[in-house]
């Protein structure tokens, strides 16, 4: 079978990746055509930061090289992918969306992009993000607000804008994100793709720069779950330096990917996720859709109740978030404080009135909440919700007025995707249809720690009977 | 008289106080913006205050929650 030149960017990371095996794709080819349509795309879009083409075209040269000779190192061997300008590589600039950071060339390589190269996969550089990952639709004023390839007047969410606008528009197979709110499954929802915001301590930080410690996650973002699944058997287990990755042996993700839904029990939590107030009734439409096709091919879905505490998990993320970036900041801010956005100096500042007995407060409450949702959930494989409650807004409407730094719109978006930030579960967004704006809804699994791979398969099945991951933008489309 | 009680006269004065022991000196202007967001702080605080936390240790920032271990299907 042979593909067009279009159709090839498109295509998952899954299907490219069993072709280059074969020796019927090129990486030269596949990393040319990706940085053309970023030639092409990226003006508008603004989705990346640093393009490294002369970088990029010398791994693929020697990743076709290498897998011609038979060595083959697996599902990433030869495919472009990026990564969010938060992941150091030595020698390049690590900037995090930021002027405070503009010059700051990183002089380690974060233990995520190592391993993502040694799997061989093409680094074609970094995208763009909101201010050091502190903002959740995208709006970033010093660096440029990476555009939605859906409407370009609509953010992409954040932190991972870029991320997320890449890999929607296909300049590139996959990318890496960042997730302590909701920053990967926020952009994926928003973009229309997948993203997957891993277990807690199953992928290392290391090299990857903080925003709150104890909730931050490194994860990927693709067009489809499958390919979440190649990013993660790369990524995880511990690396010696970072000490929330603890566990050795981990699953092969997609060994069960094609598993399906059979025996499978999927909770609904009807309040607070599908509250009326909140959730808007496009979205609340398109996610249950999304269930009754889930219930109609052997998922046993059960309503959930009991979890009228969710609501308490956004205060508890916002809290923790507040103290530990103030924490992270405070040099930086002390040093800079005029080269920070209005936006993100605004929002860290009030971090530094938090007390040490409040934080920690947050932090128990944390634990509190964790067994509540164990105890909700008990005899679930999943959970499924709206990853986002309310219709995408414009740019317009997310960035603050001149003399403001409150924005009328977005604060509603990280609802939702925070509650697992606190608790730690794996968390997997994908598209799951389209308001009536055109632009993407995402549905939300959630799963048991450690059970990235069941979340995944969810995912997969999902995406198999709905087919909305075909659709693609028509800025992009060709 | 608790401190929630007593009369502030400028609002903004903790959060420019805090930064200042912090080492962050701010303009007046810079001030003004951040007392835009201290509401959603305090919010959150003051829900989390509300929270009973009888009988937890912090969730300490090595693996997840431990209770979520068992949660959905364990």
């Amino acid at each position: 079978m042979s593909d067009s030149k279009a159709d090839l960017a498109w295509r998952s990371i899954d299907y490219v990746s069993s072709r280059i095996a074969a020796g019927d794709v090129s990486p030269v080819r596949l990393t040319e055509l990706m940085l053309e349509r970023i030639g092409v795309l990226d003006g508008t879009l603004g989705a990346y930061a640093d393009v490294w083409v002369d970088n990029a075209m010398l791994s693929a040269r020697a990743a076709e090289v290498e897998i011609a000779s038979g060595t083959y190192r697996g599902a990433l061997h030869g495919v472009p992918i990026a990564l969010k300008d938060l992941v150091d590589v030595e020698g390049r600039v690590t900037g995090a969306g930021s002027k405070v950071l503009s010059n700051n060339v990183a002089t380690r390589t974060a233990t995520v992009a190592k391993r993502l190269m040694d799997a061989g996969a093409i680094l074609l550089g970094k995208t763009n993000l909101v201010e050091f990952a502190f903002g959740p639709t995208g709006v970033n004023t010093h660096t440029g607000t990476v555009a939605n390839p859906w409407a370009t007047d609509r953010v992409t969410g954040g932190s991972s804008s870029g991320s997320g606008s890449a890999v929607a528009a296909a300049c590139a197979f996959g990318a890496i994100g960042s997730d302590t709110g909701g920053s990967i499954r926020m952009p994926a929802s928003i973009c229309g793709i997948a993203g997957l915001k891993p277990t807690y301590g199953l992928v290392p930080r290391t090299g990857v720069l903080d925003l709150s410690w104890s909730q931050d996650h490194v994860g990927p973002m693709t067009r489809r779950a499958i390919d979440c699944a190649h990013f993660m058997n790369a990524m995880v287990g511990p690396d010696g330096v970072d000490m929330t990755v603890v566990r050795g042996e981990t699953e092969d993700f997609a060994e069960q990917i094609d598993a399906g839904l059979d025996g499978l029990k999927i909770g609904v939590p009807m309040p607070y996720f599908f509250d009326p107030d909140v959730a808007s009734s496009e979205v609340v439409s398109a996610v249950n859709d999304g269930i009754e096709l889930l219930a109609l091919n052997g998922a046993d879905v059960v309503e959930v109740t009991g979890l009228e505490f969710a609501s308490e998990g956004r205060p508890i993320n916002v809290v923790i978030s507040l103290a530990e970036s103030a924490a992270v900041h405070q040099e930086t801010l002390s040093e800079h404080p005029g080269d920070y956005t209005d936006m993100v100096r605004s929002r860290m500042l009030p971090g530094f009135e938090i007390s040490a007995v409040d934080y920690i407060h947050a932090q128990r409450a944390r634990q509190r909440f964790g067994r509540k949702m164990a105890d909700a959930t008990a005899g679930l494989d999943a959970l499924v919700t709206p990853t986002i409650p309310v219709p995408t807004p414009t740019i317009a409407d997310c960035t603050p007025a001149d003399g403001s730094s409150v924005a009328p719109s977005g604060a509603e978006l990280p609802l939702y995707t925070s509650i697992f930030d606190v608790t730690g579960q794996p968390s997997l967004s994908v598209n799951c249809g389209f308001d009536s704006n055109g632009m993407p809804i995402g549905l939300m699994v959630t799963g048991a720690a450690y059970k990235d791979g069941m979340v995944l398969r969810i995912g997969h099945a999902y995406e198999e009977l709905s087919g909305w991951h075909e659709r693609r933008p028509s800025i992009a489309s060709q | 008289m608790a401190e929630s009680a007593k009369p502030v006269k400028n609002p903004a004065a903790p959060l420019s106080e805090a930064a200042s022991r912090h080492g962050i000196a701010l303009t007046s202007e810079q001030v003004a913006l951040a007392a835009e967001w201290r509401g959603a702080m305090q919010s959150a605080v003051a829900a989390v205050r509300q929270m009973d936390v009888k009988d937890c240790e912090p969730a300490a920032s090595f693996g997840p929650v431990p209770s979520s271990r068992d949660s959905i299907g364990g």
